[in-house]
């Protein structure tokens, strides 16, 4: 296969074959020009990202608002207090990290989905399972704060959903086994849920382990997801169509 | 509708944003197309969050896409003003800012969609070939375009 720009354009978005993937990963570990030409147009890439960006430094313009609220809303958008401001939430999670290291946290591994720091939802995650029906069934009806248990006896929680690039409904939760927590971050592209990072955490004694607990970089990965607020619980409700 | 539409609008205005390359055209975009969306709803079995996109697309094609070519490449966006970042960083920023933005506009409308909705939209291809009803090989060599094009220019301009 010869390696125009175009393929490696395809290989940056992960669209080649996984036979044309793995080529092209080889040919670049060997040939340190189409590793520079890569890294070109994955460089221009994440620049177009980066400026996308800038606009969410501006406020929203008041007249799109007004177009969308209404007066019960816009009651609500002023009191806040039922959406989780993130800089808050982001404060509680690094208190929670603190107490955390003083119980024995004593592997955590990160298996990021592939595809992922290509923008691209790949690893698609369709359980068949009963385990797997109950928690598609969680994150479709189960609101943010609610724990609910699982067919196999785990326990899940979603502390928040948010809207990503794609405006897809995207959840970050928690699941809660004897031994073992893991905190993942779904989506759900046209009814069905995929799985776009996952972060398995073991505990000497789970009963000790405080599930609100990030790390840095599912806090990475959500600034790379989100680019606007977490939902309110209302917007949630409707967005999840419940 | 209201209630959905609102935490679609970050979305929506950067997509806004990347293909208008100015902030007083994006927030037109974003208005026109929330008011569009209001008015018409959204076609039965297509979701919500798919159709704003297309149609803040169509509104860009039939009423935006335009005002490229009246905009003067000195026109800067207000960003940065006063009080946001130190001296010497803002300075860069501006510059890069200025930059990309001058190579975005080299690029012709069917490359600045294409990068727009793959890149900033998150599109596969095969989504953007349905969206935009072409091949999806013409996808992949418009997007390839775009991208070689952006990297010559921004490559070429860190290297002075």
């Amino acid at each position: 296969m010869t390696i125009t720009d175009e393929v490696l354009s395809a290989f940056l978005d992960n669209e080649l074959t996984a036979v044309e993937m793995e080529s092209v990963r080889a040919a670049i570990a060997h040939n340190q020009a189409l590793a520079e030409r890569l890294s070109r147009i994955a460089s221009a890439d994440a620049l177009i990202r980066k400026q996308a960006a800038i606009i969410d430094s501006e406020p929203m313009p008041q007249r799109v608002l007004s177009l969308l609220e209404e007066p019960a809303r816009l009651e609500e958008s002023a009191r806040g207090n039922n959406v989780v401001s993130l800089s808050t939430w982001r404060r509680l999670q690094r208190q929670a990290r603190t107490l955390m290291s003083e119980y024995a946290m004593l592997a955590a591994s990160v298996a990021l989905v592939a595809g992922f720091i290509s923008g691209q939802a790949l690893n698609r995650n369709t359980p068949d399972s009963s385990a797997g029906n109950a928690l598609v069934a969680a994150l479709n009806q189960t609101p943010s704060g609610q724990m609910t248990e699982l067919a196999d006896g785990r326990a899940f929680i979603s502390q928040f959903s948010f809207r990503d690039q794609q405006a897809r409904i995207c959840r970050q939760y928690v699941i809660t086994g004897t031994d073992h927590v893991s905190n993942h971050i779904a989506c759900r592209d046209n009814a069905e849920w995929q799985v776009m990072a996952s972060i398995n955490d073991y505990a000497t004694d789970a009963r000790t382990y405080q599930p609100a607990t990030r790390n840095a970089l599912l806090d990475t990965l959500l600034d790379e997801m989100m680019p606007g607020q977490p939902l309110s619980l209302y917007q949630e409700r409707a967005a999840l169509g419940n | 509708m209201k209630t959905e539409l609102l935490p679609l609008l970050p979305a929506l205005r950067r997509f806004s944003w990347t293909l208008t390359q100015s902030v007083h055209d994006a927030d037109d975009l974003l208005q026109a197309t929330v008011e569009r969306l209001l008015k018409k709803g959204v076609p039965e079995g297509v979701e919500l969050a798919r159709w704003a996109f297309t149609v803040c697309r169509n509104l860009w094609i039939d009423e935006y896409r335009a005002r490229k070519i009246r905009q003067t490449t000195d026109a800067s966006p207000d960003f940065f003003e006063a009080g946001q970042v130190d001296g010497e960083r803002d300075i860069h920023a501006k510059l890069q800012l200025r930059t990309v933005m001058q190579a975005i506009r080299t690029l012709s409308d069917d490359q600045q969609l294409v990068i727009t909705m793959v890149a900033v939209q998150g599109l596969s291809y095969q989504q953007a070939a349905e969206e935009l009803q072409v091949p999806v090989g013409t996808v992949m060599s418009r997007l390839s375009r775009a991208r070689t094009r952006l990297a010559s220019i921004l490559h070429d301009h860190q290297s002075i």
